[in-house]
């Protein structure tokens, strides 16, 4: 009998105190897993920077214009001071393109595959620079503009493995892996 | 570590262009944007790509 006020009581009290409590709590936990998945989203919306990708494309554009010094070398043999080897030529081309298409890759990636898509660009702009032989690049043609190109410096130093001379065995021997092409 | 490595790269491309004043520039440019970690401008965004895509088409075409 005497129950019914006490439940009564008890039910207000619980509707007066622990319900806003609750609620109180359930905001907090709200606004820390928010606060937390903030971080998280934040790490998977941008977890490579703008920067990183357009350092990487400047890194793919340095590259392309070091390769078009020995690309445009006369072809070997010639009688000229240095020249080119085809089969170089073609794997410094199949390099440049991977690099091109991973570092495009990269800028389209979701969030989710941006780091593996950093890793495949890196590695692929590694592969390109190691394909240039190293001193065909003194007297590099900076393309400036879609279609026309400047001859910064004409001088070359001295030969490397990479370049030729019309009559020598070609020695050249770019560091790549299988599948280059 | 990724942009450690990014420098490391441009850095030995800074070594292979010694001797062009365009190709240091854009290596400086591109080392700059890694360590400041500062997105580049609409427009610098725009010059990069644009001299990506042409020294790209200059390498295939040639």
């Amino acid at each position: 009998m005497n129950n019914q006020p006490c439940r009564r009581g008890a039910k207000a009290f619980h509707m007066k105190h622990v319900m806003p409590f609750a609620s109180l709590l359930t905001c907090l936990l709200t606004c820390l897993l928010t606060l937390g998945a903030c971080g998280t989203i934040s790490a998977m919306v941008n977890p490579v920077s703008p920067a990183e990708v357009a350092a990487l494309e400047e890194g793919v554009t340095i590259a392309d214009n070091l390769a078009l010094t020995y690309i445009r070398l006369p072809a070997c043999p010639a009688a000229a001071p240095m020249c080119s080897v085809a089969t170089t030529k073609q794997s410094i081309k199949g390099y440049a393109r991977k690099a091109h298409d991973a570092v495009k890759a990269l800028q389209a990636s979701p969030a989710y595959e941006a780091s593996a898509a950093l890793l495949a660009a890196q590695t692929a702009l590694a592969a390109l620079v190691a394909s240039i032989p190293s001193s065909s690049v003194a007297s590099s043609p900076v393309v400036t503009s879609p279609g026309a190109t400047s001859p910064v410096v004409t001088s070359l130093g001295a030969t490397s493995p990479g370049v030729t001379s019309p009559g020598a065995t070609h020695a050249t021997t770019s560091p790549m892996p299988a599948g280059a092409n | 570590m990724s942009i450690e490595t990014t420098i490391a790269i441009i850095q030995a491309l800074v070594g292979f262009a010694g001797q062009v004043p365009e190709l240091i520039i854009a290596a400086e440019t591109a080392i700059a944007l890694l360590r400041s970690g500062s997105a580049p401008s609409t427009e610098q965004q725009a010059q990069i790509d644009a001299a990506l895509e042409a020294a790209n088409a200059a390498l295939q075409a040639s």
